[in-house]
């Protein structure tokens, strides 16, 4: 759901467009500013919903109902004045400045605004840019356009001096666990907090992307990393091939788990390095006993080249190495380095697989 | 949501429908048509918000209600469906469509139907009555020379403009203009710049019933044409067009006769000098003789004399012949006149003589109480002939801006 209750960590934000919308002020051109995955789309669409709510009582709120026949258009991305803007490739195109400045010339379809949401805005080209700058200086009535960036230094000033800066943080990780958990339970669902802790952790304060992880694949993956870390030390060279085929050809899930064994040995790391140190500081409390004791067994050097070997992999993996060999390797390697044996860094060995 | 109907009829109002589905939509639900069910009739809709198209038949109905399809994957199937006889329902929880025709069974996902747009309402308008010959015949003449997609909103429409008991039909894209009118006008005076794109769409649903009335409704800022039991709405351009009546010109240096068949190929065969690129023709125009050339860098080069008959200067002057193809391919004439005012200002290209009765031209006389003239007993449709009476009583001219000749 768009929706400004969705949306966590944005308070003040929120608190500023409702106040937009109930003194029908400055609702012309936003410059919504923040990294990837800090809720701005999210924030642009509830916008757009509060804007056209048909509920004429949250409308003077500055609130969407999220039920009437307008907010659900939104929502499915239905709606005929609320038009969102994607790069075509790599840029947003001129064609597109132009479809946006003959749909700005036309009335309202059926909504009460248009809505013109130019998704990661410093994509613009020059010439898209510079003829957009009449319309965000004086948009037509019942206009209001919302322009997405990350990079600020990427835009051009003239547009961004047009704009109304409103920025979006990356949200806390105990506030993002708090709200994932949350969400799950209002949708009757209860979430692993050992999973939940993981996905924000990784999700580099995005709401949305750890919720992706947390709901998605994250879970059983979790369990595979821990599950190798814990009994690698008693797996045949067979049973490592056997668990990398799972892999085979899924890129993404496979970066992901050599991301999650990596924190796994920085957890044995902290263990050996400060033991008895509180377990609010582990990536994986909820294991920390029998990560305790794998730790006892293994040697600081062993668990360092370990950690060097999944990064090394990992890089691999980015310069598109079968993702089947990195596994195997890296599987074989790090079973290697739990029996005390040392295994060598050979970078040019793996590498053009 | 459930009915059963004849295929023919529902392939008929899909296709029609679909007319005013862009594939170029970003809203999902707009590729999509809008099925819905009430009181026996189905009524079928498409839009791609500027153009709106529905129209509606009568179906078996077993339950009403609405939903809404995949346009393409719909026409697809209706058109392959091996029966006469189709039957389709809707899963309201699944929301899945099924469609059975004789031993056929398809499943397809459906939209919501709440989600669909309402095609807009022209509001209070001019009414105007016009007949579907006479109607293709305005939209046919002149739509071809409007732009395709200019950034001056005018030049992708053609404005209809009724006035003084006549309507006049006018569209250019600033390099040529074609004009139409025709004394079959409504009484009041009215202006509405129409995209020649829909009127395209229009001309391709009219039908040949050449008894059959256009009832047309021109709002503030959309316009409605009732055809039969198919209604087309479209956005009128909010942009004033050119005030062509002022630039047409209306004296001559030089005036020219000649066989309209033969100039028409003369040009195609000078068009042959560039694939698909623009070739320029130079016009020398003396007494008895119109001398064609062309000449093309790295290409070649292309000459003719074409006999003619001219009055006044001789005159050297040069044109884009697809431009001048274009308005010779609907003038419906055996010969075709070429009026002058020099080589570097317009000149125009009209038919000779009353407007032939060709294909194009209407054979229906039109009820309207504002039609003064031109109301001529039903003709038989003749190939063409310069001494053709004029069927509709409608007037061609076609103004064409000359280039420099390298
Ligand atoms: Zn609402």
């Amino acid at each position: 759901m768009y929706s400004f209750e969705q949306l966590a960590g944005q308070e003040r934000n929120i608190r500023f467009l409702r106040g937009a919308i109930r003194q029908a002020r400055w609702i012309h051109a936003y410059l919504f500013l923040g990294p990837e995955g800090t809720g701005k789309k999210t924030l642009a669409l509830a916008f757009a919903k509060a804007l056209n709510c048909l509920d004429q009582q949250a409308f003077q709120a500055g609130q969407a109902c999220g039920m009437c026949r307008s907010c659900q258009k939104i929502e499915h991305g239905n709606h005929p004045d609320v038009h969102l803007f994607q790069p075509q490739g790599t840029a947003l195109r001129i064609d597109q400045a132009r479809e946006i400045r003959r749909l700005a010339e036309l009335k309202p379809y059926e909504g009460r605004y248009k809505v013109f949401i130019l998704d990661q805005a410093e994509r613009l080209t020059a010439e898209a840019a510079n003829s957009l700058l009449k319309l965000l200086e004086e948009p037509p009535d019942r206009c209001a356009f919302i322009l997405l960036a990350s990079d600020l230094g990427a835009m051009l000033p003239t547009v961004v001096s047009r704009c109304v800066t409103v920025r979006t943080q990356p949200v806390p990780t105990a506030q993002m666990e708090a709200i994932l958990q949350e969400r799950a339970r209002a949708d009757g669902r209860e979430l692993d907090p050992g999973d939940v802790r993981v996905a924000c952790a990784l999700a580099e304060g995005s709401v949305g992307k750890a919720r992706d992880l947390a709901e998605g694949r994250l879970a059983g993956l979790r369990q595979a990393a821990l599950q190798f870390v814990l009994n690698v030390g008693r797996w045949s060279a067979a049973d490592c091939l056997d668990f990398s085929a799972h892999w085979e050809d899924k890129r993404e899930e496979a970066g992901l788990l050599i991301q999650l064994l990596q924190g796994i040995y920085h957890d044995l790391l902290w263990i050996k390095l400060a033991s008895g140190l509180a377990q609010g500081y582990l990536l994986h409390p909820d294991q920390a006993p029998a990560l305790a004791e794998a730790a006892r067994t293994l040697s600081l050097d062993a668990i360092l080249q370990s950690l060097q070997l999944c990064r090394w992999v990992e890089r691999q993996l980015d310069r598109n190495l079968s993702v089947r060999l990195a596994l195997d390797v890296l599987l074989l390697d790090l079973r290697e380095c739990f029996a005390g044996r040392d295994v060598p860094l050979v970078a040019t060995e793996y590498e053009g697989g | 949501m459930f009915f059963r109907c004849e295929r023919e009829p529902f392939l008929q109002a899909i296709q029609a429908a679909q007319r005013a589905v862009s594939s170029r939509t970003t809203l999902p639900i707009l590729s999509g048509l809008l099925l819905n069910l009430e009181d026996g009739t189905l009524t079928v809709t498409g839009t791609d918000l500027d153009l709106g198209i529905e129209t509606q038949f009568g179906v078996e109905q077993k339950e009403p209600g609405a939903m809404v399809l995949d346009a393409r994957a719909l026409a697809d199937i209706v058109r392959r469906l091996p029966d006469r006889q189709v039957e389709l329902s809707l899963d309201a929880a699944t929301h899945l469509a099924r469609i059975t025709s004789g031993p056929a069974h398809f499943e397809i996902h459906s939209l919501d139907a709440a989600d669909y747009p309402a095609l807009p309402d022209p509001g209070e308008g001019l009414q105007w009555s016009v007949s579907y010959p006479v109607l293709r015949q305005l939209i046919r003449f002149t739509t071809f020379a409007a732009a395709n997609d200019d950034t001056r909103a005018s030049l992708n429409g053609a404005l209809l403009e009724l006035e003084d008991g006549e309507a006049h039909m006018v569209a250019t894209d600033s390099y040529r203009l074609a004009l139409f009118v025709q004394p079959q006008g409504a009484a009041t005076s009215v202006k509405a710049l129409i995209p020649a794109q829909t009127l395209q769409e229009v001309a391709k649903l009219l039908v040949d019933v050449p008894e059959a009335q256009a009832q047309i409704t021109l709002g503030k800022s959309h316009a409605l044409f009732q055809l039969g039991s198919t209604r087309v709405v479209t956005r009128l351009i909010d942009a004033t067009f050119p005030n062509y009546r002022q630039i047409i010109p209306a004296s001559f240096v030089t005036e020219t006769v000649v066989d309209r068949l033969a100039l028409q190929s003369a040009l195609e065969r000078a068009s042959l000098l560039s694939r698909g690129g623009a070739v320029i023709v130079k016009m020398e125009i003396s007494a008895d003789q119109l001398q064609i050339s062309a000449s093309v860098p790295d290409e070649g080069d292309y000459r003719e004399a074409l006999p003619a008959q001219s009055t006044g200067e001789d005159l050297e002057v040069a044109f884009n012949a697809r431009y001048l193809l274009d308005a010779l391919r609907v003038i419906p004439n055996a010969a075709v006149r070429l009026r002058c005012t020099g080589s570097r200002s317009a000149s125009l290209l009209m038919p000779e003589g009353p407007l032939a009765g060709g294909p194009a031209t209407a054979t229906s006389p039109a009820p309207d109480a504002a039609r003064q003239q031109g109301d001529a007993p039903a003709a038989p449709e003749e190939a063409g002939g310069a001494s053709a009476e004029s069927a509709s009583g409608g007037r061609f001219v076609y103004m064409v801006m000359p280039v420099m000749y390298r």
